[in-house]
């Protein structure tokens, strides 16, 4: 087996109110697997219960191949859930060595390496309280991975931020996936978790409702043409995809994405515009 | 070295050297020791008049013969004291007479035992002073004042600093990252206590042996003693053997103190609260010391409470409260309870 998280019937109660139940599923090595579902569904509960932040009830929660309930010890295991936050007194290299310390780990070059690349290398000296909420996240993520984790669990990464930040997170995580890092990411973005992931695990209620292989899901895109008779002419091209067509100029055709992309480029000249429909969302929505 | 120790020692190292709050704590000693050299000039703790002494109730004497005298006159006395209680015993008297009439004994018992050191040790009476009676008239006994004084305050920050660090970090969130390293929140938690029990301890110690050495060296105590007194036990000390008691004394206090605003910060989610919480329980044993000595000697109902208030010092030569053994014991399984219940909440509970 090659799973580097694995949850087996994971239940959790807050007095009397139950916030998981029977929550089972795995991330493999190198996998990145995104958490989907509404405000309370339970995604945060999760991840707190898999960093040993809650303790849980009933159930077996594995990391790395220990059993999270049976030592609070956590290595291997980078995290940033619930809005964590750095010490806001302390500088950003006094965070970074506080934290270095606690990890066991040698931090210093894989910190300087995070620094530049997320571009606080000129801030090192500042104190975090003094940081916009973009930065203080850029902070954040430094501190989590100068350690070189083995998995990465993120907490809505980009929900509290502005757009140009949000688009530095992504392309960072974006980065940081390309490493071979494990990645459990919840969000409420479906296209984020659309762009990062292979899989999408939807949680409802406390449980888990479905599994999501977007990896493996039939891509659809919404072909738009200058008119109807270029738009047939195309299509008998189209044969071995699903159509849809929607109206005189315009169709959806599902398929293979590879195959579809390579379709689309090489035998429709006269295609006016392609759009990539986000399929995720689509599964998602109908779903729920 | 085991990997624990090895983190203990980063988290120790980086308390120190790593915070600008330590730098803080040495200003505050170097301030601290000025108000100590201010305060002794103020006293002018070397010239005191021997009359004003308090020693045990022994009375001042100019020669050992004297001294012989007033011993056997005490022997005689305490005879007659003890035949008077037993009458009483016997035909029944009330019980707070019976309490008074034993606390006289005890007492004239006590100055007994100090009069037979001091006449087997041949001490002049202005070379001696009662230890634990620090006041003006005891000369150079001061400088454990200031000892004294000096370990409230740092008990108080201390426990103040430590009962607020747990709640503060899960309130603020950095606890999200604290409680999942590779050391565990329980050893990442106990390792916070101990650094900053460390810490306090070597301000704590360094004042306290500064003082000694500044006072020492302005008014110097060379050929003083101090007179320790129990009802069964007496024996002298000298200055430097004193101070060493008393910040022994306070390190004991120091340690249940932390231990307690340590566990305290465990359990409770607020640090207003746990701050609130911690000053309360530390320090009602204080308020249980005014209460006694308001009430008296006779109703000795706060005999059990007292090892609450966290001191050794008042054990070792008072009459109404337990031995030092018995405050230690009771205070240390007080604290190890609190403590132990305190970690087992920690572990099984959820941070925020």
């Amino acid at each position: 087996m090659n799973a580097i998280i694995e949850i087996r019937n994971l239940s959790k109660k807050i007095g009397k109110k139950q916030i998981l139940k029977d929550v089972s599923f795995s991330v493999d090595k190198g996998e990145t697997v995104g958490l989907l579902g509404r405000n309370g569904a339970g995604k945060t509960s999760i991840l707190k219960c898999i960093t040993g932040l809650w303790i849980y009830d009933d159930g077996d929660i594995f990391v790395c191949g220990k059993n999270v309930k049976k030592s609070d010890k956590r290595s291997g295991i980078a995290a940033l859930v619930g809005y964590p936050s750095l010490f806001p007194n302390m500088t950003l290299q006094e965070n970074i060595d506080y934290f270095g310390t606690l990890s066991l780990k040698e931090y210093v070059a894989r910190a300087k390496e995070l620094t530049d690349i997320l571009n606080l290398s000129d801030v090192l000296n500042k104190k975090v309280g003094t940081f916009s909420s973009g930065m203080k996240q850029k902070a954040c993520l430094i501190v989590a991975l100068m350690q070189n984790p083995e998995i990465l669990i993120l907490d809505e990464p980009t929900s509290m931020l502005d757009p140009i930040s949000g688009f530095e997170i992504r392309e960072f995580i974006k980065s940081v996936k390309k490493t071979g890092i494990s990645i459990l990411i919840s969000s409420h973005n479906i296209a984020e978790l659309e762009g990062l992931c292979e899989r999408a695990v939807v949680v409802d209620n406390g449980q888990i409702t479905r599994f999501i292989d977007i990896k493996k899901a039939n891509r659809r895109f919404l072909l738009e043409f200058t008119n109807l008779d270029e738009m047939k002419k195309a299509l008998t091209k189209a044969q071995d995809f699903g159509i849809v067509i929607q109206d005189e100029s315009s169709c959806f055709l599902l398929g293979d994405a590879t195959v579809l992309k390579e379709f689309i480029i090489k035998a429709n000249p006269d295609l006016r515009d392609i759009k990539n429909v986000n399929v995720l969302e689509d599964a998602y929505v109908n779903e729920t | 070295m085991s990997t624990k120790l090895k983190a203990f020692g980063k988290i120790l190292k980086f308390e120190i050297f790593g915070r600008k709050k330590f730098l803080f704590l040495c200003v505050f000693v170097g301030i601290a020791l000025l108000a100590v050299l201010c305060a002794s000039v103020y006293l002018k703790v070397s010239n005191v008049s021997s009359d004003k002494k308090s020693l045990y109730f022994i009375n001042e004497y100019t020669s050992r013969e004297e001294l012989k005298s007033n011993l056997d006159a005490s022997r005689a006395t305490l005879v007659e004291l003890e035949k008077e209680y037993e009458q009483s015993k016997a035909s029944g008297a009330a019980g707070f007479i019976l309490a008074e009439k034993k606390t006289n004994i005890d007492v004239l018992k006590r100055s007994i035992k100090g009069m037979e050191t001091l006449y087997e040790k041949n001490i002049a009476y202005k070379n001696v002073i009662a230890y634990s009676v620090f006041d003006k008239a005891n000369g150079g006994s001061a400088v454990v004042n200031f000892i004294n004084i000096f370990a409230i305050i740092v008990s108080i920050l201390m426990a103040i600093r430590l009962s607020v660090s747990v709640p503060n970090e899960i309130k603020e969130g950095q606890a999200r990252f604290t409680m999942i390293t590779s050391v565990g929140r329980t050893d990442y938690v106990l390792f916070r206590w101990a650094a900053e029990l460390i810490k306090n301890l070597f301000a704590f110690i360094v004042f306290s042996l500064l003082c000694f050495a500044v006072t020492e060296m302005f008014y110097p105590t060379g050929g003083k003693y101090v007179l320790v007194a129990t009802v069964t036990n007496s024996f002298l000390l000298n200055y430097g053997a004193s101070c060493f008691l008393q910040i022994l004394f306070c390190t004991y206090t120091l340690f249940l103190i932390s231990a307690i605003a340590f566990s305290v910060s465990l359990v409770v989610r607020s640090p207003f609260l746990s701050a609130g919480i911690t000053i309360v329980v530390c320090f009602c044993g204080r308020f249980l010391e005014l209460l006694q000595s308001t009430i008296g000697r006779t109703v000795n109902f706060t005999k059990w409470l007292l090892p609450l208030n966290l001191r050794l010092e008042q054990s070792f030569t008072s009459l109404t409260v337990n031995s030092v053994f018995v405050t230690a014991i009771f205070g240390i399984s007080i604290t190890a309870f609190l403590f132990f219940v305190a970690m087992a909440r920690f572990n099984k509970r959820d941070i925020a």
